[in-house]
């Protein structure tokens, strides 16, 4: 069975002048252990799609399931908490937040001690190869690259069976670049998560097991 | 516990946007605060002024012109020293003397002292010589006592008096063995067919004029009248009131009994008419400087009470105001929080839980420097409507920032 899926999935919103059909029609089966990537023109309705299958928006007709379950019926907040996790091309940390706070956050929310929130949190951060002398850091003090990791990292944390990622790499130079995708293929094919990035680098698309397309907010599966 | 958990970090971090909310916080509190006290203050002043300005009421003819040699009845003067009197037939509740204090009376004989009578030679005895100075020459005049006497000889009943250094060495040659001054008193100033009493008098001090009057207590005077006349008769009276909030209390009573001043009062018309024949006297409320006083003071608070309301809504306005922008700057964060799974509640609540301490610091600050100010007012219930403003911004813009839109704006590249 997918881990998610989407089917037959529609949005549109409306903009001063006009409505907007970001996504059309659009169906998919998603499964664990694999990455994929996610292309197309810019409004073409990547992110859109992806917000769906976070919980971040509702569609107006289809429905996504998750291992079966109809999102709509599930508490999304639960879902993003335990299931799905997003990672965003502006990294999207708590400034204010030291980077071992911030991986610690999600567990916090998962209701961990304060101990065994720091000690997963640790251990992520030395996955995504930040050492301890990144872990009090407040994020400015971090290059793109670094933080990019630690958002990983908070997603490593949490266990997360399902890696949504909106251009991890749109900000990062090359060398990051290879270094957040190889550690976002890694979390597909050694943790057996479900990874799929939105992405406009070839080089992302060209590490994905499968490459889907997005023209006009119609959704079309390429050959990896 | 993940309220605690970001609160905690927030808090800690992000001390100097902390710091800049509870100083603006300390000063609305605190502006309030001193706004209400400056209120009071002038309430107090206005409590103040209805004891400090003494208001005086004085007797005197119909049309206000003259106020001594008036021949006051002694029924007149019994409204203002007995403790009870009888209006309509029916003995008065609250007596008329109770509304006054310090009555100030003058009443007059003629005194002869081996010369014979003269119109000039009046013997006057007053209550004090505290009076206003158009009822009492005496007062203004500096007296010289001599020792043993002073001022309190007016209050006493002792046959001492205060004689004009015209008179004075005239009178100290004439003393008798005890060393008094033995006059001869009467009604009027005519020598012929008056009945005369002598009253020995302790001369107690002189007052320098060319005057030939001699002043007395009162009670020497009025010994003497009841022995000559049967009955009391003064010159002038007047007095203060004893509380001036209860001022249109008592006019309205002394209304019943005086005619109002009319300086236009035509003699003619005044005796032809059975109201104001009726009412000999007229009386005189001296409550100029009191009012001028109360209308500035309520001029001034009435401005104050028509800001109150104002400044109140302008003080919720900025709490809400600086409520919703401390957190809206911070959408991003909630915006963050959201995504990562946190329910709007727990959002909602963080931002109370911040607001909450935000106050107790701002508030306390204000507090503490409310202490050195001591006339502040503490309003409880515009810390309370302030507190629920900015609580009332911060909870819009959480849930602003909370929202779908709210969470769409992660996908936005900065």
């Amino acid at each position: 069975m997918p881990v998610l899926s989407a089917q037959n999935l529609s949005y549109s919103y409306k903009t001063k002048y006009q409505t907007v059909q970001a996504v059309k029609d659009v169906s998919c089966d998603l499964n664990a252990g694999t990455f994929y990537a996610l292309i197309g023109k810019s409004g073409s309705g990547k992110t859109t799609l992806l917000s769906l299958l976070a919980g971040l928006d509702t569609p107006q007709s289809g429905a996504v399931l998750v291992n079966g379950q109809n999102l709509r019926e599930m508490d999304v907040d639960m879902y993003r908490r335990k299931q799905a996790s997003v990672i965003y091309q502006s990294y999207n940390l708590f400034p204010l937040m030291t980077v071992r706070e911030n991986v610690m956050y999600p567990l916090k929310l998962l209701r961990h001690s304060d101990a065994g929130a720091k000690n997963e949190a640790q251990d992520a951060l030395k996955k995504v190869g930040l050492d301890e002398s990144y872990w009090k850091r407040l994020p400015a003090m971090l290059s793109g690259g670094e933080q990019q990791r630690v958002a990983i990292a908070r997603t490593l944390a949490v266990h997360a069976q399902i890696i949504l990622a909106d251009e991890p790499t749109g900000n990062l130079d090359t060398e990051n670049s290879a270094q957040i995708i190889g550690l976002l293929s890694g979390l597909a094919h050694e943790e057996n998560c479900c990874v799929v990035v939105v992405t406009h680098d070839s080089e992302a698309a060209k590490a994905a097991d499968i490459v889907f397309r997005m023209d006009s907010g119609r959704l079309k599966e390429e050959t990896a | 516990m993940i309220v605690f958990f970001y609160e905690k970090t927030r808090l800690r971090r992000g001390v100097w946007q902390t710091a800049s909310i509870v100083l603006l916080i300390a000063l609305l509190c605190a502006f309030f605060a001193l706004f209400n006290g400056f209120i009071r203050q002038k309430e107090r002043d206005m409590d103040e002024t209805y004891t400090a300005i003494p208001v005086t009421v004085a007797v005197s003819d119909l049309t206000g012109t003259k106020t001594d040699d008036l021949e006051i009845t002694d029924y007149i003067i019994n409204y203002f020293l007995s403790d009870q009197y009888v209006y309509g037939g029916e003995l008065q509740e609250k007596a008329f003397s109770s509304y006054v204090k310090d009555v100030y009376l003058k009443a007059s004989v003629y005194y002869s002292f081996g010369a014979g009578f003269s119109n000039l030679r009046k013997l006057s005895g007053i209550t004090s010589v505290a009076a206003a100075s158009e009822l009492n020459p005496l007062s203004g005049e500096p007296i010289t006592y001599f020792a043993g006497y002073d001022e309190s000889i007016f209050s006493s009943d002792k046959a001492v008096c205060v004689v004009s250094t015209a008179v004075a060495e005239e009178l100290m040659q004439g003393k008798d063995n005890n060393g008094n001054v033995l006059l001869t008193v009467q009604m009027a100033p005519a020598a012929t067919g008056e009945a005369s009493t002598q009253i020995a008098f302790d001369v107690a001090g002189t007052y320098l004029s060319e005057s030939q009057t001699i002043y007395c207590p009162f009670s020497c005077v009025a010994a003497a009248q009841t022995e000559l006349d049967g009955k009391v008769t003064g010159d002038s009276l007047s007095a203060t009131v004893r509380d001036n909030r209860k001022l249109d209390e008592f006019r309205q009573i002394l209304q019943r009994h005086f005619a109002q001043v009319d300086p236009s009062g035509h003699r003619e018309e005044i005796d032809t008419s059975p109201v104001l024949r009726y009412h000999p006297f007229a009386i005189t409320v001296h409550d100029e400087m009191l009012r001028e006083t109360l209308n500035a003071l309520n001029r001034n608070l009435q401005t104050l009470y028509r800001l109150k309301p104002m400044f109140a809504c302008m003080e919720v306005m900025i709490g809400a105001a600086a409520g919703f922008f401390y957190f809206h700057i911070r959408k991003r964060e909630f915006a963050i929080a959201r995504s990562l799974g946190t329910k709007r509640l727990e959002a909602v609540l963080a931002v109370f839980a911040e607001v909450c301490v935000i106050f107790a610091l701002g508030s306390g600050l204000g507090a503490i420097v409310l202490l050195f100010i001591r006339e502040a007012g503490i309003y409880y219930g515009m810390a309370a409507a302030l507190f629920l403003a900015a609580n009332a911004g911060a909870i819009t813009a959480c849930l602003m920032a909370t929202g779908k839109s709210g969470v769409r704006l992660l996908r936005e590249v900065e």
